[in-house]
């Protein structure tokens, strides 16, 4: 989940329902999850400091909008890394 | 229907201890989402997608209980240097002199204990905060334990010195007085971050799997 919400934020801010939005989006619906559970996500996020946000106001409606920060950047790079290291040795075995 | 979800919501997190900011800024974020949802698939999807609350407390809850226990163990070490003022600066500063050349035993070893005791107590305090940090809830719990038992005898064996001061040296009641009661105040502080803390490991140890 902590991937997921790192590399759907690495292009730019976004509040929790385009976080989710986006994620089903770019996934094809494969990560269909309970929404509201993004929530807890991104505070544990924020609170280990690879997340910073701050409420604005879009449409008349307050919204908190989170963005990466560069800790956030760096265990991302670090993160994505290692999963296509995972993924391509998963393609040598299965495919 | 949104609004009862929303109040359904608030009470979980309040039973898993999520209280103020903390279940205000969830409750603003979930109302804002589920607005969202339901004007493209109504209410009653739009509830069902964004999930139980119950579920949605635990992991609130799960996040926040870390945190919470960091916030307990930060509050007991901050009240520890503190002490300063009524171990020193008020009877360093304000005690009338004393009548002996030598200080008596029965006053001395009793220092000593006290002051012992409160060193262990901020090491105790210290170890606390840095399992905290690292999210070791139980190490956190008994190091905090620890700690407070130890500034607990600190305090009471120095409260039974200053009275044996206060008895022995006239004049010296008043500034003992305000001694003891600072003392009383910052050991309350402590006490109170110390069952802040066991609440949170009771909450955080029932959360289910």
């Amino acid at each position: 989940m902590d991937l997921l919400l790192l590399a759907t934020l690495r292009r730019g801010p976004l509040h929790g329902y385009a976080v989710v939005e986006e994620l089903r989006g770019t996934s094809e619906g494969a990560f269909d999850l309970a929404e509201g559970t993004v929530y807890p996500a991104l505070y544990r996020l924020e609170a280990a400091g690879l997340l910073a946000s701050t409420w604005s106001t879009a449409s008349g409606r307050r919204r908190r909008t989170y963005r990466l920060t560069a800790r956030g950047r760096a265990k991302l790079a670090r993160e994505r890394k290692e999963w296509r290291r995972f993924a391509e040795a998963m393609t040598e075995v299965v495919a | 229907m949104i609004e009862r979800y929303l109040d359904e919501l608030a009470a979980e997190l309040a039973r898993r201890g999520i209280r103020g900011r903390r279940a205000a800024r969830l409750r603003a974020e979930a109302r804002d989402h589920l607005l969202e949802l339901s004007a493209d698939h109504g209410e009653e999807e739009a509830i069902a997608r964004f999930g139980p609350p119950q579920a949605l407390a635990v992991e609130a809850a799960r996040a926040a209980h870390p945190l919470m226990l960091l916030r307990s163990a930060l509050v007991f070490m901050a009240a520890l240097p503190l002490f300063v003022l009524p171990l020193y600066a008020i009877p360093e500063n304000t005690l009338p002199p004393a009548p002996w050349a030598a200080r008596p035993d029965y006053l001395t070893w009793k220092l000593y204990v006290s002051d012992g005791a409160f060193g262990i107590a901020v090491l105790a305090a210290l170890v606390a905060v840095a399992a905290a940090w690292r999210r070791r809830r139980r190490t956190t719990l008994v190091a905090l334990t620890v700690a407070g038992s130890s500034l607990a005898a600190s305090v009471a064996i120095g409260a039974i010195g200053a009275i044996q001061w206060a008895q022995a040296v006239p004049g010296a009641g008043t500034t003992l007085a305000l001694s003891l009661g600072t003392s009383a105040f910052l050991g309350s502080v402590a006490a109170a971050s110390l069952a802040s803390a066991q609440r949170v490991h009771r909450l955080a140890r029932d959360l289910p799997g």
